[in-house]
């Protein structure tokens, strides 16, 4: 197995996701790049239990897919109330972190 | 006698005083002067008692009856604890203590009578003879230092007695602070021995010093002689003594004539082991310059209780010149006989305030003979001990001290017979313009309009009383042919006898006859030809004056300083510095809060590198 080529795989993944969640106002945009990193890192926990034999490693992939399927799920509800109030799904100009 | 009696007695005679005083204190408002009064006098009695039968049966050779009262701590091999010990010493203090301050509060009954506070005052006195018996009867250095500073704190208490005037609560401040700088002395004295790890036990802690240093022996001994400076009044520390008459006089003639004021000779006796040569010198050099500044100064005053007040300064440098020389013995008598004659002395001069509504100056007394019979007779006597006539107390114990200064040499003789001569000459001047001559004082410009009044028996018996004992107090030591010395005898074991001269007392007797004339002679004098009210006497010719500016004032300068550039300028502008750092900081850390989810998470993605990083680093 080429484990340098999944490695390289899941980096630039993670690296795209990132920059997606990093670089982007639109939060649908940011909430896609969050779901590469979680894919990123599913498809090297389903690697590394390959090389290792280990069948946990892939057990673990349909946990995080669940809870991802779930963040999801709580994330596009957060969106429609967001476009609800503003009427745009862009963060720019959002500062209710601020409180 | 059986341990378990004296341990009887030794609480009771700690607990009484101390009992009395809180149960004053507790019925301070529901009861009358008088039934405080003979509390504290029954108390204090007791424990007289108490004291009396303990120097009757306790044997004085080796230590003496030991009492442990208190294991306070131990840090290794030192173990700190409060406890008594009942030797000749701290029995003749004792028993002098209980005694002479049993006849000053049933006088004081009469004295306080009209006192709207009189109960609370009976409190501060059974309070004070509880401190002054730990303090005498403490087996340890440390022990007397608790004793030591609660005598300081109800002589503090007591001088301000009357706080609605200024210038008493300023007298009480004073005595304070210049026994605190004598206390210092103490605490150096304390803190050798136990930076050492080394007991401070009375027993072990002579032959501990010998075995110091001479560095160390010498900040001992120069502790011990602070302490005496502060306590007893001598060198420069004498100021706050004249001016602690501003308290009730029952609390001048018990606490700064017969007794607080006598510890520091009974600390000198108690530390005579480890004094070194080259100090003794100092002790003896500090006790003859005070007597004769005291003498000096004496007759400068018009205050009835000044004069007094200078002169228990003088006698005290007599005592400290004798402990000087290593004439313990001599110091401890002439302490006895001076408590009884000097307490009478105060009492008899609280009879004539009494008597007067209050007048203490001695311009505006004379001719009270005819007025306070009792008073003038006890006070007569008192003064003719004082000034040694033969065959009064006085006599016998200034004579002790005489001997030992003519075995150390002619001059220091000569020097003693100068501060007698003085002693006689500010005694008869005293004595004169208050009861001899024609009257002064105005009836009429009384507060009562009252002309003057022999006191109440509760006052004029516990004077008769002393001058008892001032006549007879002399027998406990008088080298008479068909006695022997009974005080020496009974301290020999504790502290060696002088080898010192035995003059003839056919001799003695005439000496003392001699300067007891030519200087009440010359005091005669005085009341008749100088003025009444001497020029800067009052002020002492400027001598505290002079004192303050080189001592006080510099420290309170430096007091000042320090407020203004150590507290209010490093401490506080660095304190403020911190703060206000701290704010500028939290402004500018402030705008990295904006809200903004994008910002939020570049800080949390560089932080997790940042994290991550590391642990690879160090992996």
């Amino acid at each position: 197995m080429n484990v340098a080529g999944v490695l390289v795989l899941t980096a630039v993944l993670a690296a795209i996701g990132m920059m997606g969640v990093l670089a982007r106002r639109n939060v649908l945009v940011m909430m896609m790049g969050v779901e590469l990193m979680l894919t990123a890192a599913n498809i090297l926990m389903v690697a590394a239990g390959v090389v290792h034999g280990l069948l946990d490693a892939q057990l673990l992939v349909f946990f995080v897919m669940m809870v991802a399927a779930a963040e999801v799920a709580v994330g596009l509800g957060l969106l429609v109330l967001l476009f609800r109030f503003r009427q745009t799904i862009s963060t720019k100009g959002l500062t209710w972190l601020k409180g | 006698m059986a341990q378990g009696i004296g341990q009887w007695l030794t609480w009771g005679m700690l607990a009484l005083p101390l009992g009395a005083a809180l149960v004053i204190r507790w019925f301070q408002t529901r009861w009358s002067v008088q039934q405080a009064g003979w509390v504290a006098s029954g108390a204090i009695g007791m424990a007289a008692l108490g004291a009396i039968v303990l120097a009757l049966s306790v044997p004085t050779h080796g230590h003496g009856l030991m009492v442990p009262l208190w294991q306070w701590m131990s840090i290794g091999n030192l173990t700190l604890s409060l406890g008594v010990q009942w030797d000749a010493l701290s029995l003749l203090m004792a028993v002098m203590v209980t005694v002479i301050a049993t006849l000053i509060t049933v006088y004081a009954m009469g004295y306080m009578a009209h006192d709207m506070r009189g109960t609370s005052f009976f409190a501060l006195v059974s309070f004070f003879v509880f401190w002054m018996l730990a303090l005498v009867s403490a087996d340890s250095l440390l022990g007397l230092f608790f004793g030591w500073e609660g005598v300081g704190l109800c002589s503090f208490l007591l001088i301000g007695f009357w706080h609605d005037t200024p210038s008493n609560r300023w007298a009480a401040i004073q005595a304070f602070v210049v026994n605190r700088v004598g206390d210092l002395g103490v605490w150096v004295a304390l803190l050798v021995p136990l930076a050492l790890m080394h007991p401070v036990g009375w027993g072990v802690l002579g032959a501990q010093v010998a075995t110091y240093p001479p560095v160390l022996q010498v900040a001992v001994g120069l502790g011990i002689i602070l302490a005496v400076c502060g306590k007893s009044a001598q060198g420069p520390l004498y100021v706050w003594l004249p001016n602690a008459m501003a308290g009730p006089t029952p609390v001048s003639a018990l606490i700064h004539a017969a007794t607080m004021v006598t510890a520091g000779v009974y600390l000198l006796a108690r530390t005579h082991g480890f004094m070194p040569p080259s100090l003794q010198v100092v002790v003896m050099g500090l006790g003859l310059g005070t007597a004769f500044l005291g003498g000096v100064l004496a007759l400068g005053q018009h205050d009835i209780k000044r004069v007094l007040a200078f002169s228990t300064m003088s006698q005290l440098g007599l005592m400290v010149m004798a402990c000087g020389l290593g004439a313990y013995h001599a110091a401890l008598f002439h302490m006895v006989t001076h408590a009884c004659f000097k307490a009478l002395l105060f009492l008899g001069a609280g009879s004539v305030i009494h008597g007067l509504n209050g007048e203490q100056s001695l311009a505006r007394m004379g001719g009270l003979r005819r007025h306070m019979p009792i008073t003038w007779v006890t006070v007569t006597i008192a003064v003719l001990a004082m000034m040694g006539v033969p065959p009064l107390s006085g006599f016998f114990s200034k004579d002790a001290i005489l001997l030992a200064a003519w075995s150390h040499s002619v001059g220091l003789f000569l020097a003693v017979i100068g501060v007698s001569l003085l002693t006689a000459c500010y005694m008869v001047r005293w004595w004169w313009l208050t009861f001899m001559g024609s009257p002064r004082y105005d009836a009429t410009d009384t507060p009562s309009h009252q002309s003057p009044h022999e006191s109440p028996t509760v006052m004029t018996v516990p004077l008769m009383l002393l001058a008892g004992l001032s006549v007879t107090v002399g027998v406990i030591n008088a080298p008479l042919p068909w006695c022997p010395p009974l005080l020496s005898s009974w301290l020999s074991p504790l502290i060696p006898a002088l080898d010192g001269h035995h003059g003839s007392l056919a001799v003695m007797a005439l000496l003392g006859v001699g300067i007891a004339s030519v200087g009440g002679w010359v005091g005669w004098w005085m009341a008749h030809r100088a003025p009444m009210v001497i020029a800067g006497g009052e002020q002492q010719w400027g001598l505290p004056w002079l004192l303050a500016w080189v001592s006080a004032h510099p420290i309170r300068w430096a007091g000042v300083g320090a407020d203004r550039w150590v507290d209010r300028g490093l401490i506080k502008q660095s304190i403020t510095g911190v703060s206000w750092g701290i704010h500028w900081l939290g402004n500018r850390v402030r705008r990295l809060h904006t809200g903004q989810l994008t910002g939020y998470l570049v800080m949390w993605v560089l932080a997790l590198i940042a994290v991550l990083g590391s642990m690879v680093m160090a992996w």
